[in-house]
C-alpha cells in the first residue's frame, strides 16, 4: 500500500538521495537515471533480483537497500569493465552501490549515519539482521530502460 | 613495483587492478578487510596499498595504523565512500597520503596512484 511520500519526506533529503544516485550512475555508467514519483511503503516491496543493504546505527536507526534487476547490473558492469556477470558479480556490485551510496550520504546527515558493512541478497531472500519496516520511504529509477528503486527504512 | 589493493566488494578489486595498470605493477595482491591486509602488507611489502575505509573484521582506519607501525613510510591511497570530512581528515592524520572519494572512475584511480609514486 503506497502513500504519497511529501508529507512524511523532508524534500533536502530526498534531494540528497536523488544527487548521490544521480552522481553514482553519471559517475560509473555514463548518465543519470530518471527519477520515477516516490512513495511510503507501509510493508516491505517485492525485491528485484539483487538487493544491496546498509545498516545503519547511531542517532538514526535501521537500514538502506538498493534493489536492482539483473540487466540493469549487468551494464553496469559493462561500463565498468567488468566481464565476470555472473550473480555474485551481481550481488557484489549492488552491495557496493548501496554502500557507496550511503556512506556518501554522511556528508550531508554527519553522525546520525554510522555505516555498517553490506549486505547482499537475491530476490526472495531476506537478511535474517535486518527487521523488515514497517514503514519505508521507496525512491524508484529508471536506467537504461530498466527499473530499480532505493528504500530507506530509517527510524529516529 | 607491487601493490596491495584491500576492499570488501570484487568488483571494486577488480577494477581497481584494471585501473592500476597491470604493466605498472609486476605484482598485485588483494585483501578483503583490514585484519588481512596487515597480513598481507607483511609478507609482500607493496610500494603502494589501495585501502576501502568500511570493512568487516577491521576497518581500514585500523589497517593503516599497524601498517605504518610496520614501515611508516608505506605508501597508502584511502578509496572510500565515507563522504564526510572527519574521516578523511583523519585517514590522512594517521599517515595516509591521499583520499579518493567513491564512485571512482578508471582514471581517477590510475592518476591518484601515480601522484603517489611521483611524490
Amino acid at each position: 500500500m503506497n502513500a504519497s511520500a511529501a508529507s512524511l519526506s523532508p524534500e533536502r533529503e530526498l534531494a540528497v538521495f536523488i544527487d548521490l544516485i544521480a552522481r553514482y550512475f553519471q559517475t560509473v555508467g555514463g548518465s543519470a537515471p530518471v527519477f520515477l514519483v516516490p512513495t511510503l511503503e507501509t510493508a516491505l516491496p517485492p525485491q528485484l533480483d539483487c538487493t544491496g543493504y546498509m545498516p545503519v546505527t547511531g542517532r538514526l536507526t535501521g537500514w538502506i537497500a538498493l534493489s536492482m534487476p539483473g540487466a540493469l547490473l549487468c551494464s553496469l558492469l559493462d561500463h565498468i569493465g567488468e566481464n565476470q556477470h555472473d550473480e555474485a558479480a551481481q550481488l557484489d556490485l549492488v552491495a557496493e552501490m548501496a554502500g557507496t551510496i550511503t556512506s556518501n550520504a554522511r556528508e550531508h546527515f554527519g553522525e546520525r549515519l554510522y555505516v555498517n558493512p553490506t549486505l547482499a541478497a537475491a530476490a526472495g531472500d531476506f537478511p535474517p539482521e535486518l527487521v523488515p519496516p514497517t514503514l519505508s520511504f521507496r525512491l524508484p529509477f529508471r536506467w537504461s530502460g530498466q527499473d530499480a528503486y532505493l528504500l530507506v527504512a530509517l527510524h529516529p | 613495483m607491487k601493490l596491495l589493493i584491500v576492499d570488501d566488494s570484487l568488483i571494486m578489486r577488480r577494477a581497481i587492478e584494471r585501473s592500476a595498470g597491470r604493466s605498472r605493477f609486476s605484482e598485485i595482491h588483494t585483501a578483503t578487510n583490514g585484519l588481512l591486509a596487515v597480513e598481507m602488507f607483511a609478507r609482500h611489502r607493496p610500494d603502494v596499498v589501495t585501502m576501502d575505509i568500511t570493512m568487516p573484521d577491521m576497518d581500514g582506519l585500523s589497517a593503516i595504523d599497524l601498517i605504518l607501525k610496520q614501515n611508516p613510510a608505506a605508501n597508502i591511497l584511502v578509496v572510500s565512500a565515507l563522504a564526510d570530512k572527519g574521516t578523511a581528515i583523519e585517514a590522512v592524520k594517521r599517515g595516509a597520503l591521499g583520499f579518493l572519494l567513491k564512485p571512482v572512475t578508471a582514471e581517477s584511480v590510475h592518476n591518484a596512484i601515480e601522484n603517489i609514486l611521483s611524490d
